[in-house]
């Protein structure tokens, strides 16, 4: 596959965000989230488990994507 | 709250099996259906429309119905997500997406990311505020437009192709990932109840060059993991309060609805060999248009 560094870190910075977001999806019931989250509810105390997988899932196939456009280490000549 | 006999739950399972791959939407029959026959089926949309899967035994069943149509997917290509999932791993393994099978398996990912996103953060919304019979009937007519606008600017791309040297048809791996991840996006319509995953993401197929036969299955297989997901993340609800005292009728509607999803894939991949999209485009509108009509003057 291609190198691609711009690639590569956006998929990076976008993997470490979506890795906090589900973090607090896991950590935070439905009324103690951010407004701006989707799911915010101010009368539910459950937590929202699927968005957290759903944002871990994603946060893996960005960190994957960002493996693959990386670049090769390049073999030692001697 | 109330309770879900074995008839309303393999008449259920029935037509979630069929409408949820035939292209004229599950969701928009699931409403549509129950309030039509009235009584106590009607009550089932009521709490379609205002429940969730942990309250609701309906909403609990719909999500078994779901996995037993997704395994019935699985079922039908086996053979396929075996090569496919290989594919996945072979290519972050190479680091390199050099096969056919590895860019499918990069395809179909890259297509489910967007309404995976949008579904999560969207489905509770549009299902509160659209899964009403009149409002799904209004939906199940656009799914026709939607279906027959497809077939019109299909023939017509081809009539403008089809010059001294006909272009020969794409293939599904042919498909590039930017084309992949807009069929993705078309799938978030389906979160409207009336409007058909299956055929508005064949129609993004079509529109992009695929023949029906290619179409059809790049939709089936993007339908798996959605409608997989979708209904195992949910399945602990069917072991909750909701689901107490109707296993049985769960039971007996999964089957049903696993059944009748793989003869509906079976039928389907042979029919769209040497068919079209049109007949189902002809029934959404009929059956949409009545829906409108039926509700407009019961409400009156």
């Amino acid at each position: 596959m291609k190198t691609n560094k711009g690639l590569m870190a956006v998929l990076v910075v976008a993997g470490l965000l979506l890795v906090v977001v589900s973090g607090v999806y896991f950590a935070e019931p439905a009324r103690s989230l951010p407004a701006f989250f989707p799911g915010h509810d101010s009368t539910l105390s459950r937590h929202h488990t699927t968005h957290a997988v759903v944002a871990l899932v994603v946060a893996a196939l960005c960190f994957v994507g960002a493996w693959m456009v990386s670049p090769r280490p390049t073999p030692r000549t001697s | 709250m109330q309770e879900l006999s074995y008839l309303q739950a393999i008449i259920i399972g029935a037509l979630q099996g069929v409408t949820e791959l035939f292209p004229i939407s599950s969701l928009g029959h699931s409403v549509l259906v129950p309030a039509l026959i009235g009584g106590s089926w009607k009550h089932l949309v009521t709490e379609n429309a205002s429940g969730d899967s942990t309250t609701s035994p309906y909403l609990s069943f719909v999500v078994a119905l779901h996995v037993a149509t997704a395994v019935a997917l699985l079922v039908f290509y086996r053979a396929d997500w075996v090569r496919i999932i290989g594919g996945f791993f072979t290519s972050i393994r190479d680091r390199e997406i050099a096969t056919p099978t590895q860019r499918l398996a990069w395809l179909i990912v890259l297509a489910t990311i967007p309404v995976g996103i949008t579904g999560l953060v969207l489905e509770h919304t549009f299902r509160t505020l659209f899964a009403k019979p009149l409002a799904a009937a209004v939906f199940l007519t656009i799914n026709g437009l939607i279906l027959l606008g497809g077939e019109r600017l299909r023939r017509s791309s081809e009539r403008r192709t089809a010059g001294p040297v006909a272009t020969k048809q794409r293939t599904l791996e042919s498909l590039a990932y930017k084309e992949a991840a807009i069929i993705g996006l078309f799938q978030t319509f389906a979160l409207l109840a009336g409007i058909s995953r299956s055929g508005i993401t064949m129609v993004a197929g079509l529109l992009r060059g695929l023949d029906h036969e290619d179409a059809a299955k790049f939709s089936f297989l993007l339908a798996t993991p959605v409608i997989l997901a979708a209904g195992l993340l949910k399945i602990p609800s069917l072991t909750g309060p909701a689901a107490a005292g109707i296993h049985g009728p769960i039971l007996a509607g999964t089957i049903t609805a696993g059944v009748a999803a793989y003869a509906s894939v079976r039928f389907l991949t042979r029919y769209f060999t040497s068919r079209t999209l049109t007949p189902f485009a002809i029934y959404s509108l009929v059956f949409g248009a009545a829906c409108i009509i039926w509700f407009s003057t019961a409400g009156a």
